[in-house]
């Protein structure tokens, strides 16, 4: 039976070694792509892959991603939601893998809410 | 019209099977459900789908269609274009929904006789 | 779904809403006997038997049951579609397994598609959930324990960006070779 090999594993240390990220530091900003049925078939895992290659890129560690359920917008699915030190949640609608890294590097990392996909505030 | 006269007029992007863009259009047909496509699509037809795995190229050999339109954004995965160049099956890539270039191709006459 | 790796993502979700701490996945590909077999075990909080019935009715809503979404009529539709069947074995308080086989060579079986990113998708939202992957091509096996890797990556938290983005490489690559030593 094949498991990761030791080889992939050091790697994985190596490769990780300088980073900074942190566990359970405080987060400053949470994003939660939404994972139910609609936000699925619709694309959300790959909205999640180019979120966590931008993460890797920007190695912060203030920022959280999670994932959730549907949240009942189904017609706007992948969503979305960021929110910065506990401020307003701003959700994102339509997203796909480019609107996603937008997001992340002008909003998540600079603060600038993207609003050309968002939705009416929550 | 042939394969290669869409590819001009709708700025389709041609991802396999180039040898075989001279291929006439009989027809055109959309769908997604494989073996429903086996059963029904028409011979000669430009066959536009989301699907983008191997089994296309087979469906598409099997039922003699012109060529595939992968349409949706949707890209075929690489086994799919190496089928598809030995096979010498056009696929094309079409970046918006299956109904807005169906629609299109209707108008100029594929599978409208009425319209030419 | 565009390929079966996105239903075992989402049915793996709803064990999550029902409370597991720990979620078993196994993709089986039987070549030889035609048949694939997806189960998802999940150890949450289970349903009343007589809700299985209605489990994969996509009309029945969460205010007459717990939401169980959209996603198993899907996969049930398409197990069927390929001449198999979705079951589902589910108690109050012991979990949840839900079994979906299909004919492995039928013309409109999606393919599995990529589980490095389910899993690792699973890994990044859930770090407090623990999971177990197996894939088996043709009786050669590919497991996966969340538990072990995180004793081997010691401080290195699994949610890691860096972490996860090698991680998927590593499995893909794991799944790859299983694969190809497999080939048609």
């Amino acid at each position: 039976m094949a498991k990761l090999t030791i080889e992939d594993l050091k790697r994985i240390k190596e490769e990780t070694a300088k980073s900074t990220y942190l566990r359970d530091g405080d987060a400053n900003v949470k994003i939660t792509v939404h994972m139910g049925t609609c936000g699925i078939a619709a694309g959300a895992r790959e909205v999640m892959n180019a979120l966590m290659e931008e993460m890797a890129a920007a190695d912060r560690q203030d920022i959280r991603v999670v994932t959730s359920g549907c949240m009942g917008m189904c017609s706007s699915e992948p969503n979305v939601t960021v929110e910065i030190q506990k401020g307003e949640p701003i959700v994102y609608q339509l997203m796909d893998a480019n609107k996603m890294r937008q997001v992340f590097k002008r909003h998540a990392l600079l603060g600038e809410v993207q609003t050309e996909f968002t939705l009416a505030k929550m | 019209m042939t394969v290669n006269d869409l590819v001009q007029r709708f700025g389709l992007r041609v991802i396999a099977g180039d040898k075989g863009l001279d291929r006439q259009v009989e027809d055109g047909y959309c769908g997604d459900l494989l073996s429903e496509i086996m059963g029904n699509a028409p011979e000669g037809c430009v066959w536009l789908t989301i699907q983008g795995h191997q089994n296309i190229v087979a469906v598409a050999v099997l039922r003699d269609l012109a060529a595939i339109i992968v349409t949706g954004g949707q890209k075929p995965d690489d086994e799919t274009r190496q089928k598809a160049n030995q096979e010498g099956i056009p696929i094309l890539l079409w970046p918006d929904s299956s109904y807005q270039l169906a629609g299109s191709l209707y108008s100029i006459g594929i599978g409208n006789s009425g319209a030419k | 779904m565009r390929e079966l790796s996105l239903h075992i993502l989402d049915i793996a979700e709803n064990g999550i809403t029902a409370g597991a701490d720990c979620i078993h996945i196994l993709v089986e590909e039987a070549r030889t006997a035609d048949l694939l077999t997806i189960k998802i075990m999940d150890n949450g909080h289970g349903m009343p038997a007589e809700k299985i019935e209605k489990m994969t009715d996509p009309f029945v809503t969460s205010r007459t049951t717990r939401r169980v979404g959209l996603g198993l009529s899907l996969i049930a539709t398409a197990a069927e579609r390929c001449e198999g069947r979705l079951t589902v074995e589910t108690e109050p308080d012991a979990g949840t397994k839900v079994k979906a086989i299909f004919r492995y060579s039928h013309i409109d079986r999606a393919p599995v598609g990529d589980m490095a990113a389910t899993i690792t998708t699973l890994i990044i939202g859930n770090p407090q959930i623990e999971f177990v992957y197996s894939h088996i091509i043709d009786g050669e096996e590919f497991t996966l324990d969340t538990r072990e890797l995180k004793t081997e990556m010691g401080h290195l938290s699994l949610t890691n960006p860096v972490v996860i983005h090698h991680l998927t490489a590593s499995i893909r690559n794991s799944l790859g070779q299983l694969t190809a030593n497999n080939g048609p």
